[in-house]
């Protein structure tokens, strides 16, 4: 059965997720039940809380907050409807697409594939540099071009590029591509597994629960739809126009 | 393993100085000819760690000042043939001695002595830049901790990038229980970060807090489990293929009995 409440502490508001359809005594008896267990996590600690789902009147707000209070031994010091944070203010964890489309190589004729492929934004910085081995902590790769490399990026290091960056192997540190706005630029990656990545004038970072998220069984690319960065799955990002 | 080892880190407190003593004892225990220099000037360790601190009278500074020989500043060891300390200077900073002059001590004991391990400070600067001055071969010590491992990542780059080439890993203070329980990063973790190649792994004993406090090397303790480890890196840094201590208790019957419930899912 879903749950009615859901706790979301993130870094400046407690969010708390309610259920428009559930009563409620169910609606406080699971908040109870999660302060009960969060307990010993929450304690001492101020927060401010903001709710979404459902419409709360001032007498269910103060409710709520004596729960908090009493059962958590958590100080609070507003509750309020939740609104998202200034999105410039925050960096977004990325979105992924999830979806596998295994395009039936059988059924892609010659002239597909070449449409494909010269369809492709050509960079206008076409140069490319190599980079051969793994990118160590503290090093930091910049260049006007494309970059390839040819080993991890370690955690601690750079790899920026007015271009696309290319790492044939798993990416664990900070990535730029697109470093002069370019937002066609893409981040294709063995294995993606950074720190941040950033395109453009875009960041993002991995997200925070690790369960969502699971690693494809084939290269990864970071690319930008709808003003957010994306990773896509290698043979999605392919039959992308 | 090269006649001049430099043994480093980046991060402080992961046992530089403890694994310079150990393997500089074992290895004179081996037959060979050591001479430990300490390059940590300021805060040196490596006197106290070898129990050897009542003995200084010059330092390594005095012998590249010229305030005396070589020969004077040199601490022999009484209680183990081999083994030498050229102690840092206390009341100096790390200033005191630049790379060059580093270059030149370091080819003054090479004729000298079968091995030189160099102990490095902590950090990336320039007491580091001293260290490897004069070091043909490294030996980077971490602990399973990612803050660790990073900083040895750093290190081992700044290494590549001074010539020192192909430098060897020792992972230290390991603790298998909290290995197995998942809360402490795997060797394997490790080494798959730092891709370099793997010289030993020391565990985690308490006999070597009370071996550094009396100023006894582990490595003369036949109970200390950490003493066995260094003593086998030792014996692979003079040439012999040893295989690595079993510490996750993988190999032995009941290590792999566990190994098969746990595959199951019990």
């Amino acid at each position: 059965m879903e749950d009615s409440v859901i706790f979301k502490a993130e870094k400046k508001i407690f969010r708390l997720l309610l259920s428009e359809s559930a009563s409620w005594d169910e609606i406080i008896s699971e908040t109870e039940q999660k302060l009960h267990k969060a307990k010993a996590f929450f304690k001492g600690e101020t927060i401010t809380i903001g709710y979404e789902g459902r419409d709360l009147s001032n007498e269910d707000e103060s409710n709520i907050k004596n729960l908090f209070e009493s059962i958590a031994d958590i100080k609070v010091n507003e509750i309020l409807p939740y609104q998202a944070p200034d999105l410039k203010k925050i960096i977004p964890p990325f979105g992924l697409t999830g979806n596998r489309f295994r395009t039936g190589s059988n059924d892609m004729e010659e002239n597909k594939q070449m449409r494909r492929i010269t369809g492709m934004k050509i960079n206008k910085n076409d140069l490319t540099k190599f980079v051969k081995g793994t990118v160590r902590s503290g090093v930091l790769i910049q260049y006007d071009g494309n970059v390839v490399i040819l080993g991890d990026v370690n955690p601690g290091s750079e790899v920026k590029a007015k271009g696309n960056i290319v790492v044939m192997g798993t990416v664990k540190g900070l990535v730029h591509a697109g470093t002069d706005g370019d937002r066609n630029a893409f981040i294709a990656a063995v294995k993606l597994k950074p720190t941040q990545l950033r395109i453009a004038d875009l960041i993002t970072r991995p997200p925070d629960s690790t369960d969502d998220y699971v690693t494809p069984n084939e290269p990864e690319v970071a690319n930008i739809q709808n003003d957010s960065i994306f990773i896509d799955p290698l043979s999605v990002f392919l039959n992308k126009k | 393993m090269d006649k001049v080892i430099v043994v480093t880190s980046g991060k402080g407190g992961v046992g530089k100085t403890t694994t310079t003593a150990n393997l500089g004892t074992a290895l004179a225990l081996l037959g060979k000819k050591v001479v430990l220099v300490d390059t940590d000037i300021g805060l040196r360790n490596l006197d106290v760690v070898l129990g050897l601190e009542n003995r200084i009278v010059y330092d390594l500074v005095d012998v590249i000042e010229g305030t005396c020989r070589l020969k004077q500043a040199l601490v022999k060891d009484k209680r183990f043939e081999g083994v030498y300390l050229l102690p840092a200077a206390q009341t100096r900073d790390k200033t005191a001695v630049n790379p060059e002059q580093m270059i030149q001590l370091t080819n003054t004991l090479r004729e000298e002595f079968d091995y030189i391990l160099i102990d490095c400070p902590a950090g990336i600067e320039h007491g580091f830049r001293n260290a490897i001055a004069g070091a043909d071969d490294a030996i980077v010590v971490t602990t399973p901790q990612i803050a660790a491992v990073r900083d040895a990542d750093r290190i081992i780059g700044l290494l590549e990038a001074n010539d020192v080439d192909n430098p060897k890993l020792i992972i230290n203070r390991l603790e298998p229980d909290m290995v197995r329980k998942g809360d402490m990063m795997t060797i394997e973790d490790i080494v798959s970060i730092l891709s370099i190649e793997l010289l030993g792994v020391v565990p985690d004993d308490q006999t070597i807090v009370i071996s550094t406090n009396k100023g006894e090397p582990a490595v003369t303790d036949k109970k200390s489990v950490a003493g066995k480890a260094y003593n086998n890196i030792a014996k692979r840094i003079i040439g012999e293929d040893l295989p690595m201590m079993d510490i996750m208790g993988e190999t032995s019957w009941f290590g792999k009995l566990k190994k098969m419930f746990n595959r199951n899912g019990d």
